[in-house]
């Protein structure tokens, strides 16, 4: 008998080797845990310079940003109800189903990338004016200085950060409430479908057939290789 | 040990600043105060520089007080606005960048005039927009308070200092600006409009000129279209009514008046001829006006 099996047969060993064990994967879990809380205000701190660019402390961007957001805002809105049509508002806000899902979908899509790519863009374009992000990226030092060589030069980059606050904007305000509509559509397409006696029920007790089918065959397939054994 | 070198490193590249001693002259003001002194630094989001006011009598009596920024060796170019209150003290579009192989100069606003000096707070703005970045500072502010009875009044702005163009080239410049009040025999009186400056982009066919909305305000004061004044003034109210004053290095506009009044709070701007929208630089310089 191997060391090993005697181990197995005694169930004191047995139980201290489980316990062992038990501590050693805890003290894992706690170790990495430790990392990675260590690692979480690093963490937190990149996600904080990511999100705050120091462009944002000028009370000046601030208000320009501010106004090409409230348009982008409206632009949005006004997108998002002339695709969806106002009827088919009321409809869904009375719980009906509506038409357009087609081109419901495409806005949800279209805006949701015209707010990405406005976002990335916007961030790049705020960053353009930070010293610390042109030390690490000297080729845009003449970008750097072009913008901060005077108040037409400052306006020019408050204006497009206000457009691209603006775009990004419209592209939440139109997409969001596109995809939710969408997504509340195909919701209310699948349960249809689903209603007793619906097609999608047919088709679910046609696999469920097919599946009972399919044991009975495998189980005959056994008994004739059994009965084929016997023989 | 990195710590130590970095600290090394960033004490070579800003240089050691001194008091500034009482008595010491900076243009022509010989100064009796400094606030804040040494000067301070305005350190944030990777601009960093130096600021100071001073305070004194000018080299021919009257008050003076002058507010200056001196850019760190190799600190981006630096928009900065310098206000007190609603009054304004230095407006830059930009601080020169110095590459750090010479000490980096001084930029200086100094301003003459009869009055007094005070000690108020003041807010230094800089980054994008001039605004990005804010630090309060206690400043020396001046109290002007001109004669306007007396034989002859004055108040003048000198300014001196590297001024960087819209195409990124630094431009060293060094004028004053001076609004003058002459009572002649008879009480007959006129006011007197001038720049001195041996900057050859302020003189004939320069690249940079002066607006004061002096001219703006009173037309009749305008100085003739002549596209070689310092002084730029829009075609709409160009006017030969003043006469011409010229000496070696100054440039003036003189102007027979009945009555006056003083302006406390113009500015004048140094902008480029060919975009004489964006001011390069904006300080204080009050004027005598007419009074119609």
């Amino acid at each position: 008998m191997t060391t090993r099996a005697r181990r197995k047969g005694n169930p004191l060993i047995s139980l201290g080797s489980r316990g062992y064990s038990l501590v050693r994967k805890s003290l894992g879990l706690y170790g990495t845990a430790v990392a990675l809380i260590q690692l979480l205000p690093a963490g937190v701190a990149l996600l904080v310079v990511l999100l705050s660019p120091t462009a944002l402390l000028s009370p000046t961007l601030r208000r320009w940003l501010l106004a090409g957001t409230l348009v982008g805002s409206l632009a949005g809105m006004v997108l998002f109800a002339s695709r969806a049509g106002i009827s088919n508002i009321r409809k869904a806000l009375r719980g009906e189903r509506i038409s357009r899902l087609a081109s419901l979908t495409r806005l949800a899509r279209s805006g949701a990338v015209l707010a990405l790519v406005c976002a990335a863009t916007l961030r790049l374009h705020l960053a353009v004016v930070d010293v610390g992000f042109i030390e690490s990226f000297e080729a845009l030092t003449p970008v750097f200085d072009f913008y901060l060589g005077g108040r037409l030069a400052a306006m020019l980059f408050n204006a497009i950060a206000a457009v691209l606050g603006g775009l990004l904007l419209a592209g939440v305000v139109a997409a969001a409430p596109a995809a939710l509509l969408a997504r509340r559509e195909s919701q209310r397409v699948r349960q249809a479908l689903s209603v007793p006696g619906g097609p999608l029920q047919a088709m679910d007790e046609a696999l469920k057939a097919l599946d009972s089918a399919k044991s009975a065959l495998q189980l005959a397939r056994t008994g004739v290789i059994e009965a084929a054994q016997d023989d | 040990m990195w710590l130590v070198a970095w600290g090394v490193a960033q004490s070579g590249s800003t240089g050691a600043i001194e008091d500034t001693p009482i008595g010491a002259r900076t243009l022509n003001c010989v100064v009796d105060e400094a606030m804040p002194n040494p000067p301070e630094t305005a350190a944030e989001g990777g601009f960093s520089f130096f600021y100071q006011s001073l305070a004194g009598t000018a080299t021919d009596g009257r008050v003076c007080t002058v507010h200056r920024v001196r850019n760190f060796a190799d600190s981006p170019p630096t928009p900065v606005r310098w206000r007190a209150g609603d009054t304004l003290l230095i407006d830059m579009a930009r601080l020169a960048r110095c590459d750090g192989s010479s000490p980096c100069e001084w930029f200086a606003v100094a301003r003459y005039f009869d009055g007094g000096f005070d000690r108020g707070p003041s807010l230094l703005g800089f980054g994008l927009n001039a605004d990005a970045f804010e630090v309060g500072t206690q400043s020396l502010l001046a109290v002007t308070d001109p004669d306007l009875g007396a034989l002859t009044a004055s108040v003048g702005t000198e300014v001196a200092g590297t001024v960087v163009t819209a195409d990124g080239r630094a431009l060293d410049v060094s004028f004053t600006v001076k609004s003058r009040l002459v009572r002649g025999d008879g009480g007959a009186m006129s006011l007197i409009y001038e720049v001195v400056t041996t900057t050859p982009e302020l003189g004939p066919g320069g690249e940079l000129a002066l607006v004061w909305p002096v001219f703006e305000s009173v037309a009749a004061t305008a100085p003739p279209d002549d596209m070689d004044a310092p002084f730029l003034v829009s075609g709409l109210v160009r006017s030969a009514a003043g006469s011409i004053v010229l000496g070696p290095d100054s440039y003036g506009v003189e102007l027979p008046v009945q009555e006056i009044a003083y302006a406390p709070d113009l500015t004048i701007s140094l902008v480029e001829r060919v975009n004489p929208e964006e001011a390069l630089l904006v300080v204080p310089m009050p004027a005598f006006l007419p009074v119609r």
